[in-house]
């Protein structure tokens, strides 16, 4: 009899497990760095642009957005205008990932420099520890130097206000 | 008027499929009137009608279907309109019944069991098949009517739009759904409870050509990916693939375990555990696919009630499977003691391992799952994961592949086998040393795994040449069929082994702005950039871009890769161009334009080493399941 219970106990628990995960959407994966202090990173220069440091993005009572792009990724690209609007605004920093720092040059000489400070991640390890998996991903970082929310994938014109007011 | 006869036959099939559990159950005496073999024959004919009556919309371009008016175009080739039958999830499901109903009906054209067991087979496998209808039926109705029928279509999605989907999902449902009957047989002998021999002999020849056919759809689902939709890989542990992984890796270990079942009575319990998990594995996958409770490449429009559906089916069929494993297992239970050193020892032991791996591979496709649901935390689990357990569980693996079919049946002795393998092991050994020197700056895992497969297809071979001297005056042609079908099989892994090896650890990129006329060194190829131009197609319109290949200074190759763009959806693809030698693959594909400089454009160059041999290996591997397959054939 036992043994009947055991495999109505297993079924009705594996049951219970995709049943619930057909309501639930898998495309959406918070960051683990939400509500924490921004990791440790280490960039190298572009060209003559000041360069991106870690003490950039500590508290000082300003809202903050990283981006994370790179020359050679289409929606990055689709992105742009949006954040040249937003570096009306906010002080947008930069990190390009496995990037050429002249191709990063002549595209922000064509297309426009929303960013105020910039750095390039040649090897990916600040990309890493920060979690990045694809380009662009864009963090928005609170007052007191804690990330708030992260954004997968290009910031398209419909996200612009929600941005604008959640960052008020 | 011709879907309504489409759907009529649905119904039909639905309604006679019933009669696999109703007749049974009520206990009347049809039973003698109605045998489930005549139904088994009519419905097969009457899905495969309701199939004619769906294409037939799908090439007359019947747009008043919901399914026909979502998933093709007047404009699309005649070819790629009636694959489109099965590039969605309405017609493919329907495929999947009809497949369903064929396999019926060819166990209704057997000879060799009795006439009750043939019934009752038959029973669950109609039984089986109305459960299927029944889903098609009230959630995935190919033939409903959109109202008010379109003008033209939407198109089908150009990634189906390829020779790739003409054969892939066939082949890989023959596989799946071909594992029905061999769940339904085995359910059989737990029902009809009579322990016979002939029974384990009836399940074997639907063992190997279902993992036949599931071979020959994984391989040409990886090879599509490769090849045509510019991945840049073969394998990419995705939910799906890891579904289709799953039934193949129980399936491979039950077509070794049922050589012994049928043999010589031990390793009975295990086989019918096998024969029903590889189908509810293969079930499962298919609740995975079409759910949408995973994240993965192969999006199907997601519909919860479909999902909650099949997960309905997936219970059922489990409890039914189980509850009747658990009540006659004492009946089938092994008997037999099993030496460790012999040939069913090794094939106990390496069946262990294989189910490790799959165990450990369904656990980490849903684990993301069972943490999202049981501790709100969502994870993702990718390649990483996979490739790590992967890699210490081969080793086994590939010992007990090469060392297992030099042990004797039933009891062997360990100094006796390592004298008759001496001359192996001293090959095996110099093998070793060669293949280090040639890689020792390579990685680690790469040696690894290349002495591993050159292991394994060395002492295939030498297996095979031992069989040839035993008896020097053989003919050829009277070699046992079984002793070609395992040499082809064992050399196809470790061909797949080298070549996954090498496209996977060894494989370089290179990403980069390229202008026209630079040339970009990679590996020993020049790649050369000529430019872009356009061209217009049928339905659609193509950026085609020029490459030269030069190697050692001479022009060896010319390779085109393209982005299109389709007329209807607005979509855009890549179709890399691949330029594919024994030694690797040198793979391009094109990017966009470089807004600055008009004159250059993004580009993907990769070599990927030894790729050519996971398709020679996959030709292998069913070279040998259809050798198999034949060799039962020909004795019955």
């Amino acid at each position: 009899m036992m043994k009947y219970v055991f495999l109505f106990l297993i079924l009705f628990g594996a049951g219970f497990m995709f049943y619930k995960g057909l309501k639930t959407d898998p495309s959406v994966i918070p960051s683990n760095l939400i509500s924490k202090k921004v990791p440790s990173f280490k960039l190298n220069k572009v060209s003559d642009y000041p360069l991106l440091d870690f003490s950039d993005l500590g508290n000082d009572g300003q809202f903050k957005i990283v981006n994370f792009f790179a020359s050679w990724c289409p929606p990055c690209k689709v992105e742009h205008p949006q954040l040249m609007t937003l570096s009306n605004s906010f002080k947008i920093f930069g990190i390009a990932k496995k990037d050429d720092e002249q191709d990063i040059e002549k595209w922000l000489k064509k297309d426009g420099n929303p960013f105020t400070k910039l750095g390039v991640d040649k090897d990916g390890l600040s990309s890493i520890q920060w979690g990045v998996y694809g380009l662009p991903e864009t963090f928005f970082i609170d007052k007191n130097g804690n990330i708030i929310h992260k954004q997968v994938g290009p910031i398209m014109k419909k996200d612009l206000e929600r941005i604008k007011n959640f960052l008020k | 008027m011709i879907a309504e006869l489409g759907i009529f036959f649905l119904i039909l099939t639905f309604i006679l499929s019933s009669l696999g559990f109703v007749i049974p159950l009520s206990g009347s005496t049809l039973k003698e009137v109605i045998s489930q073999t005549k139904v088994s024959k009519i419905i097969f004919f009457s899905t495969f009608s309701s199939f004619l009556f769906l294409s037939f919309c799908f090439v007359t371009s019947d747009f008043s279907l919901n399914v026909v008016q979502k998933n093709s175009n007047s404009q699309l080739p005649i070819i790629y309109k009636l694959t489109g039958v099965w590039g969605n999830h309405e017609g493919s499901i329907l495929l999947w019944l009809l497949i369903m109903t064929f396999f019926g009906f060819l166990f209704s054209l057997e000879k060799k069991t009795d006439k009750e067991f043939k019934e009752i087979v038959l029973c669950i496998q109609n039984s089986l098949i109305f459960l299927v209808s029944s889903f098609v039926l009230w959630t995935s109705n190919p033939f409903e009517r959109s109202f008010p029928p379109s003008v033209d279509g939407a198109d089908l999605n150009p990634l189906l739009q390829d020779p790739g989907l003409i054969i892939h999902p066939p082949f890989l449902y023959m596989g799946y759904v071909g594992f029905s009957i061999v769940y339904s047989i085995a359910l059989a002998i737990l029902i009809h409870n009579k322990n016979r021999k002939v029974y384990f002999e009836t399940l074997k020849p639907w063992i190997f050509i279902s993992w036949t056919f599931l071979t020959c759809g994984i391989g040409l689902g990886s090879w599509w990916a490769y090849y045509e939709l510019g991945w840049g890989g073969f394998w990419f542990w995705d939910p799906v693939e890891n579904a289709s992984l799953l039934p193949w890796l129980t399936g491979s270990a039950l077509l070794h375990t049922i050589i012994i079942s049928s043999k010589n009575r031990s390793l009975q319990n295990w086989t019918i555990f096998l024969s029903i998990i590889t189908f509810l594995l293969s079930l499962l996958g298919t609740f995975l696919v079409r759910s949408g409770v995973l994240v993965s490449v192969h999006a199907f429009a997601n519909d919860p009630t479909r999902g909650v559906y099949i997960l309905f089916l997936l219970l059922i069929i489990t409890a039914v499977g189980f509850f009747f494993l658990l009540k006659r297992n004492y009946n089938f239970s092994d008997k037999v003691q099993l030496n460790l050193m012999s040939r069913e020892g090794a094939i106990s032991l390496n069946n262990i391992f294989m189910l490790t791996l799959s165990f450990t591979i369904l656990l980490g496709t849903i684990y993301p799952l069972i943490s999202s649901v049981f501790f709100k935390n969502k994870i993702s689990i990718g390649a990483p994961f996979f490739n790590s357990v992967l890699s210490p569980l081969m080793l086994p693996i590939s010992l007990g592949m090469m060392f297992g079919p030099f042990m004797r049946w039933q009891k062997d002795d360990i100094e006796k086998l390592f004298s008759r393998l001496k001359v192996l092991l001293l090959v095996l050994f110099f093998f070793s040393l060669f293949i280090w020197y040639l890689n020792h700056g390579g990685p680690v895992l790469s040696v690894i795994f290349f002495i591993l497969s050159a292991w394994i297809i060395t002492s295939s071979v030498f297996e095979f040449s031992k069989f040839i001297s035993i008896s020097p005056n053989i003919h050829f042609k009277k070699i046992p069929l079984n002793v070609f079908s395992q040499t082809f099989a064992h050399i196809g892994i470790g061909l797949i082994m080298i070549g996954a090896t090498g496209s996977s650890i060894l494989k370089t990129e290179k990403i980069q702005f390229q202008e026209i006329n630079q040339t970009i060194q990679v590996e020993s190829f020049n790649v050369k950039f000529l430019g872009v131009k356009i061209i217009e197609k049928e339905n659609y319109l193509s950026q085609m871009a020029k490459f030269n290949i030069y190697k050692n200074g001479e022009l060896i190759k010319t390779l085109l890769p393209e982005k299109r763009m389709y007329n209807t959806g607005k979509q855009v693809t890549t179709e890399a161009s691949i330029h594919s030698t024994l030694l690797g693959d040198l793979y391009i594909a094109i990017g966009d334009n470089n807004s600055i400089n008009k004159n250059s454009w993004t580009t993907r160059i990769w070599f990927n080493p030894f790729t050519i041999w996971i398709w020679i290996g996959v030709l292998f591997l069913v070279l040998g399941g259809m050798i198999s397959f034949t060799r039962i054939i020909i004795k019955i």
